[in-house]
């Protein structure tokens, strides 16, 4: 099947599944305020791609986004770096990291919110905590799979740890940095659109749509918005696998596109990949 | 750099029971004992310190004792506002992961196994994965008011994309030669899914599925924390936040905690059973958000 066919079959697909949202709207098994026909609301999406306040809202969100994401960047692989590089620092946080991982971000949200008011700031502090994760550790599994030849070949020219860990593991853990920022950055949006949803006030896109919901016969705003949500998402996670086939050419054997996948740590080998070509795909990182 | 050494000189030689034991010991006991630091150290601050807003560890341990674990024993301890707290949010969260569970390797298999049928779904399925969850929340909401179908349905809808579309993509990862080989057999289409299919896409099948516990966690909070749930550990999260008392707040967080890391564990166990993963780097690696 060649990627024309591939495309048309895509397109096909996205109409049928609108035609039967439409259907479902129309048929009335659920009253029509509630749950409205697909046109309608692509019809007001797109409305509202022209409406001033709306795209304010979603700039805040984007905004909030950006930053939190930006810090936990600024956290995640310095403190990935360490802990992969210096095993007795590993040792020591990991066991404190355990513990802070497996609890659901959103659950955080009262806490802060009590800690922080109900502003941008807790915003940002929740998308920061959530994202540092899937950085972190796919930060600390990438160092781990750095070629150790060439940090023997280094070493043996006298180049020393710091340098080793600028000159090949940075680089070489890059590819791997990316596919958890990759991840990160859809927690991220879920963590924005969570917060402003249950705050209710103020600006953002979530706000937007929690307003909507209160209105009457509003769930075709909220819909809309959701499908904005959506794309937001879509072109977010496109952007960043295109960045990352772009800066690292080398892993493009990988399934960047998947992105959907996220394997953590599979060491997946394929013996017999299509067309017989050996190749394991963890490029993807570590799922979070 | 671009010089990547074929896998089988990357992974570490497997050093037996006996380097296990050895790994055990080195790895387990310390962190044990930076754990207790790290315990010992919160209380310290939070101590000295003597904020409101940030409790010593021993008062929210004692208070999510009193709360939920002094119960008597026929309840297993469970007092009963553990039963209503825990229990609802436990129930809803392991209904709507195993349906997601099913449905997901269910659907994505159908998906999978036809290069048309995954070309005809596949942007249908990632504009449903990048669609964040909670923005639909409002939706079922409107659509099946608040109560346990809404949360569940919030649960389900965001859980299912991620094991739907990694396990099309591990069906039709296939190796094309097996499948040739299961034709030459003459396997039936269920022989064909139980031995050739479903182990090739497992390993991909996980991946999404501890994707979707963690969705599975965060939309069961998320979905309680909504105005207008009446019981569930979101809910226990809002009451107390609403009379401003931040021991109990502190103390669900430690429970929700506790609870993530227990269902990880639990999935991650499985997982290596099934599929017979041994590295360890598995139980190491992050998972969940």
């Amino acid at each position: 099947m060649n990627r024309r066919q591939e495309l048309t079959l895509g397109a096909l697909g996205v109409l049928l599944a609108l035609g039967a949202c439409e259907a479902v709207g129309r048929a009335g098994l659920v009253r029509r305020s509630y749950l409205p026909p697909a046109s309608e609301v692509l019809a007001r999406a797109v409305e509202l791609a022209a409406d001033r306040a709306f795209l304010d809202d979603v700039a805040v969100t984007l905004r909030a986004w950006a930053l939190g994401l930006g810090i936990a960047c600024a956290i995640a692989i310095p403190l990935g770096l360490l802990l992969g590089s210096v095993p007795v620092v590993d040792d020591a946080v990991r066991a404190v990291i355990e513990f802070l991982r497996p609890l659901p971000s959103v659950a955080l949200i009262p806490l802060v919110s009590l800690l922080l008011g109900s502003g941008t700031e807790t915003e940002v502090a929740l998308i920061a905590y959530a994202s540092i994760w899937p950085i972190l550790f796919n930060t600390v599994y990438g160092l781990g799979e750095t070629d150790p030849l060439a940090k023997d070949t280094l070493r043996a020219f006298g180049f020393g740890r710091l340098s080793i860990l600028l000159r090949v593991e940075l680089p070489a853990t890059a590819p791997f940095i990316a596919a958890g920022l990759r991840i990160s950055a859809a927690t991220a949006l879920v963590l924005a659109t969570a917060t402003e949803l249950l705050s209710g006030f103020g600006q953002g896109l979530g706000i937007f749509i929690a307003q909507a919901q209160l209105a009457t016969d509003g769930t075709r705003d909220v819909l809309a918005g959701v499908v904005w949500a959506g794309v937001l998402g879509l072109v977010i996670n496109g952007v960043l696998v295109w960045g990352e086939r772009r800066a690292f050419p080398w892993r493009a054997g990988a399934r960047g596109a998947a992105g959907a996948s996220a394997p953590g740590g599979l060491r997946t080998r394929r013996r017999f990949g299509r067309g017989g070509a050996r190749r394991d795909d963890h490029g993807e990182g570590v799922s979070s | 750099m671009s010089r990547v050494p074929p896998p089988e000189f990357r992974r570490p030689a497997d050093h037996g029971a006996a380097g296990r034991t050895a790994r055990l010991a080195r790895g387990a006991l310390p962190r044990l004992l930076v754990l207790v630091l790290a315990l010992a150290a919160w209380q310290l601050a939070t101590r000295t310190h003597g904020s409101v807003y940030f409790p010593t560890p021993a008062r929210i341990a004692r208070h999510a004792y009193d709360l939920w674990f002094s119960g008597p024993v026929g309840h297993v301890f469970l007092t009963p506002a553990a039963v209503d707290t825990i229990l609802p949010s436990l129930g809803r969260m392991s209904a709507g992961f195993v349906l997601a569970a099913v449905a997901g390797v269910g659907l994505g298999i159908l998906v999978g196994r036809s290069p048309r049928a995954y070309a005809l779904c596949d942007p249908v399925l990632q504009f449903a994965r990048a669609v964040p969850p909670p923005t639909l929340v409002p939706v079922f909401v409107v659509v099946f008011d608040f109560g346990t179908p809404m949360q569940l349905a919030s649960i389900v809808f965001s859980a299912v994309w991620p094991v739907l579309i990694n396990t099309a993509e591990g069906a039709r990862d296939t190796d094309p030669l097996r499948l040739d080989v299961a034709a030459v057999l003459r396997l039936t289409a269920v022989e064909r899914l139980w031995f050739l299919l479903l182990p090739s896409a497992l390993p991909r099948i996980f991946a999404g599925l501890r994707l979707s516990l963690s969705l599975c966690l965060i939309l069961m909070v998320f979905s309680e924390l909504l105005p207008g749930t009446a019981n569930g550990i979101g809910f226990a999260l809002t009451d107390a936040q609403s009379r401003s008392d931040l021991l109990t707040v502190w103390a669900v967080l430690v429970l929700l905690g506790a609870l993530g890391y227990l269902l990880n564990t639990g999935l991650l166990t499985v997982e290596k059973r099934l599929t017979g993963k041994r590295n360890h780097e598995g139980s190491r690696m992050g998972r969940t958000t």
